[in-house]
Parts: C-alpha cells; sequence; structure tokens
C-alpha cells in the first residue's frame, strides 16, 4: 500500500498531513474559549461526545491572520500520540501517493517552527506537517 | 423533592464555562461593585477585595487573574459572588454571569488528556459537557489551592 499524503489551505498558506493519521474532517463546528490551555490551542470543540482541543496552525504556516483557526471551514481531526487533536483547514485540496512528489528535507524555514519536510506535487511545496513534533514544542 | 447535593451550579467567567457542585457552595450573592471592599493593601496575588459575610470580612478572590484570562471581567456596576467553604473560612469567588443550577445527569464526565493544561496555570484537569459544551469542573477546595491552601 502506497502511503498518501493529504493536500490543505489554511488562509493563504498549504499544508500536507499524512493521511494515515486522519480520523476524519468534518465542517467547523462551535469551539468553546477555553482556561488554562497551553499556548496554540485555541480553544475546545465536542467530537464523538469527547471535548477535543483545537490547535491554530497559522502562527506555525507563517500567517499573519488572527482567528484564523476558528474561521475555518474545515476541522481535520488528526490522530496525535498525545489524543486526537483538531486543525484548521480551509480547502481540502486532494490526496495524492508519497510517489507523485517529492519529499524534501530542508532546513527549517525562519520563523516557521518544526517544518523542516516540504512535500512538492506539481510544482508547489506543502510544508508536511509533524504533528507530534509541533505539539511538543507549545509551551507550558 | 430536590436534594441540592445532586445539582451543579454552572457560571461563566471571561467567557469559558465552569461548573460547580452545589454541595461546594455557601451561598450565592449579586452586590454592586462599591460593596467590595479595596481599600486595604492587597498582599494577596489574585485579591478583588473583601467582603462582609455574616459578620466576618472575606476575601474576594479572582478567579480570572489566576486563569490568565482576558480583562476586565467585570465590566457592569454588579459582581456576582459565589461564596464557598474553605480551609479555615469562608470565601469568595466573583463570577461573571450564572447560567443555572442543574441535576447531576445534564452532565457527563469526558476525559481529555492532561497535556492539553498549562501546568503552571491549571494543575487540575476534569471537563465535563453539558448542553454539548466543554466546561471546567471546578471544587471548592481544590479552587482553594490555587490561592495557596492546603
Amino acid at each position: 500500500m502506497i502511503p498518501k499524503i493529504a493536500l490543505f489551505t489554511l488562509g493563504d498558506r498549504c499544508f500536507s498531513l499524512a493521511v494515515e493519521r486522519i480520523a476524519h474532517i468534518l465542517p467547523m463546528v462551535q469551539v468553546f474559549p477555553f482556561p488554562a490551555l497551553r499556548q496554540g490551542l485555541t480553544g475546545l470543540f465536542v467530537d464523538q461526545d469527547g471535548a477535543v482541543p483545537l490547535f491554530d496552525l497559522a502562527p506555525i504556516l507563517g500567517s499573519e491572520r488572527a482567528s484564523l483557526a476558528r474561521m475555518s471551514r474545515y476541522l481535520v481531526i488528526y490522530g496525535a500520540e498525545l489524543g486526537n487533536i483538531g486543525l484548521p483547514a480551509d480547502k481540502v485540496l486532494q490526496m495524492v501517493g508519497r510517489d507523485q512528489g517529492k519529499l524534501l528535507e530542508t532546513a527549517e524555514i525562519p520563523g516557521k517552527m518544526n517544518l523542516t519536510t516540504i512535500f512538492v506535487v506539481n510544482g508547489v511545496g506543502y510544508p508536511l506537517l509533524d504533528v507530534d513534533a509541533l505539539l511538543t514544542t507549545l509551551p507550558d | 423533592m430536590l436534594t441540592p447535593l445532586g445539582m451543579k451550579l454552572v457560571f461563566r467567567l471571561g467567557g469559558a464555562g465552569f461548573v460547580l457542585p452545589v454541595s461546594d457552595l455557601i451561598e450565592v450573592n449579586e452586590l454592586p461593585a462599591d460593596a467590595l471592599q479595596v481599600s486595604a493593601p492587597q498582599e494577596e496575588s489574585g485579591l478583588l477585595g473583601s467582603f462582609l459575610h455574616r459578620g466576618s470580612l472575606i476575601p474576594v478572590r479572582d478567579l480570572g487573574e489566576r486563569l490568565e484570562l482576558p480583562r476586565p471581567l467585570f465590566p457592569g456596576e454588579q459582581i456576582t459572588l459565589l461564596v464557598l467553604p474553605g480551609a479555615d473560612a469562608p470565601w469568595g469567588l466573583a463570577a461573571e454571569r450564572i447560567e443555572g443550577v442543574f441535576p447531576n445527569e445534564h452532565f457527563r464526565q469526558v476525559s481529555v488528556s492532561e497535556w492539553i493544561f498549562s501546568r503552571r496555570i491549571w494543575p487540575f484537569a476534569q471537563i465535563v459537557l453539558w448542553k454539548n459544551e466543554p466546561l471546567l469542573h471546578c471544587e471548592a477546595m481544590t479552587l482553594e489551592r490555587l490561592w495557596g491552601a492546603q
């Protein structure tokens, strides 16, 4: 089986995720503000009778648009090692096999934490997010 | 007849929802903001002032300050004061709004990973769902520990 990669946009940025880590994708639901969350988590939403944190990808992707996470159109439920987490997305572009593009290991992109792998397909580079690694960088 | 022991109070602060067992509640007061005595130097961080409760001055604590919630939390002239039992004496907790008191069956505990909380701010992690909204579950004794009570 060829592992697949899903391509997304968020605002004017794009990113990609390993399909096998995606639990499901749903239209944006109400996200409730919640106290004492780690920085980078912008609230909680209810999914399948559980409370799931929303991870704001905008600063990770270098977007300056505030509140991008809550205003996005979709929630990608990602099965992280620490538990399910919601990732915001505006468009689900496509899912492609890894052999349809190139994975480029780059030096860390200035201003973009831990974005060290770019999936290039059809001439466009999509940062491939290592969500587990990103979560470990969230300050207490 | 309903017993208050099987009920919970839902209140809001800084846009977030909280739930507290009614058994942890001495009383709820609506009082004008100027009823708080704030003239004395406030040595304790997170203290809004003091309030004369049944003949004794009790501290009124600011949970919003402890949780680093956005301000201002009390834009109006009225403060909703929850009087809670403490390790040594009652104390007051200021809330923005009371949603009501509901039977325990209206709440369902959900499990969340403790890592989502800043341990620096909030050492407890219990979330309940109420009307499909996640609320932070509080208890008087654990809340008081935020201000150093044992």
